[in-house]
């Protein structure tokens, strides 16, 4: 393969055009300077960080580093999830669903591409089950985040609608009908737009990876097409095991709504 | 029959009591004091601890949504989630004879709900709160919005309900109202000292 390393002075060279960025900043008074210069070295700590535990992990080709590696990402990925709700649950149940719904379909998604369709030897080969996961959990995150934050902005606002509907004698997922699917639509939204945009407006990232070092761009795309498919199964495995989840959580058994669970996030 | 056994939350003291088919009684009290609290625990709309039975069926045997199929609560401002009047009620639904006896123009049903006035609008709601033939309607001041003809109306439709069976549970403020449709009542005094102490229920004339 004719793949060519970077030097730490092309990189050093590449982050100048962030002074760029910060000069601009500077000259029309947008106050973002502060903010760019943290983010920057924020960004540099955190790839240089992640490229060093791979590379760790890499070395070890244990199942449980693999694991464990895969664990933290489906447990960081649900705070992510927690940080962009408007109204969280309260207790566990704010962090709990989200990273619990994540993790049942991260490791579902990965696992049906490891053992049915790349099928790596040994099966915890770092190098394909992290990165899976990853794109995975990155993308079903997303959904499941704006799926429940859908929900409960809504159910929110229209909670009057709503109790008059339940008041009717309407079940709770009747009543909340047009809500959980106004939720799932928005929740599978991000990546129904990127398969369409997909080739033509943008080149993904994992595909341009392989292609600079040094893949066939027809394999290239072949892998890229499998990580569509498993991200877009995830996602919708995803939103709907959140959005229900959330249904169940703001409702009781006798179909109330119960909105004291949720609390506003400061 | 509707049999209420010891219903109480954090809000309203014990309400015990029996009422027959086609009964009314008449819950009131000041603003805030919990008549409507009470009357969306009969509906199961809100916790409380306690019995209810309906013909000697419990609550508990019910799912919920059958038993407010039975117990419809009618709040005093109602909400409509499709765009059109018509949308909100079955097909076979018969608008023009109700619509006529509630001084309502017939053409009203195909009308955008956003175009309805307000007492247009309570007129309706309980239109399609009856629609279905609950066995106990829970009235939170249903005429709240209405002049006194309208008001006057809608009483005689209430009262053509009570004479098929059903038994209504009627929040007002009116005088008029209350003793029309009392005397059996259920009346709220709010606590004066604290605002920790629940408010107090007394039930009359059963």
């Amino acid at each position: 393969m004719d793949y060519i390393n970077l030097t730490f002075y092309d990189l050093a060279l590449a982050s100048s055009l962030i002074l760029i960025n910060g000069g601009i900043s500077l000259a029309l008074g947008l106050g973002l300077e502060r903010t760019l210069l943290i983010n920057t070295v924020r960004m540099t700590v955190q790839l240089m960080a992640i490229g060093f535990v791979l590379k760790f992990i890499f070395m070890q080709t244990s199942p449980i580093w693999t694991i464990s590696l895969a664990l933290i990402m489906v447990a960081l990925a649900g705070r992510e999830i927690l940080s962009r709700q408007t109204y969280q649950l309260k207790g566990v149940n704010a962090y709990g669903l989200g990273a619990s719904t994540l993790f049942c379909v991260g490791f579902i998604c990965t696992l049906f591409a490891i053992f049915l369709l790349v099928q790596p030897e040994p099966w915890y080969s770092p190098r394909y089950f992290l990165p899976i996961l990853g794109m995975i959990i990155g993308n079903t995150m997303t959904g499941i985040g704006l799926g429940m934050e859908t929900l409960t902005t809504s159910v929110k606002r229209d909670l009057k609608l709503i109790e008059d509907r339940l008041a009717l004698g309407e079940p709770r997922f009747v009543a909340l009908g047009d809500h959980v699917k106004k939720a799932m639509k928005t929740g599978m939204m991000p990546i129904i737009n990127a398969m369409a945009a997909s080739g033509i407006i943008s080149l993904p990232g994992m595909m341009t990876g392989q292609i600079i070092s040094g893949v066939d761009p027809i394999e290239a795309t072949k892998y890229q097409l499998m990580i569509m498919f498993l991200i877009a199964g995830g996602t919708s495995l995803g939103t709907t095991g959140g959005v229900i989840g959330m249904v169940y959580l703001l409702t009781d058994d006798r179909h109330r709504l119960r909105l004291e669970r949720l609390k506003e996030q400061k | 029959m509707l049999e209420i056994i010891n219903l109480k939350n954090d809000i309203f003291g014990p309400v015990t009591l029996e009422i027959e088919p086609g009964q009314s009684i008449v819950v009131r009290g000041p603003s805030g004091s919990g008549k409507t609290r009470l009357m969306r625990a009969i509906a199961d709309l809100d916790e409380a601890t306690g019995d209810l039975f309906l013909n000697g069926q419990d609550r508990k045997d019910l799912s919920a949504y059958e038993w407010r199929k039975r117990v419809r609560f009618v709040s005093a401002d109602s909400t409509w989630w499709f765009d059109h009047v018509e949308e909100h009620f079955s097909q076979d639904y018969e608008f023009e004879e109700n619509m006529v006896k509630l001084a309502l123009k017939p053409e009203l049903k195909d009308w955008h709900v956003s175009k309805l006035s307000t007492g247009e609008r309570q007129r309706l709601a309980f239109l399609r709160a009856i629609a279905d033939e609950p066995q106990v309607l829970l009235l939170d001041e249903p005429t709240s919005a209405l002049d006194e003809n309208s008001a006057g109306k809608l009483e005689e439709m209430i009262e053509e309900v009570m004479a098929n069976g059903t038994i209504v549970f009627l929040a007002s403020h009116h005088p008029e109202q209350v003793k029309k449709f009392g005397p059996k009542e259920i009346v709220f005094t709010k606590p004066k000292e604290s605002a920790f102490t629940k408010h107090s229920v007394e039930v009359n004339n059963l």
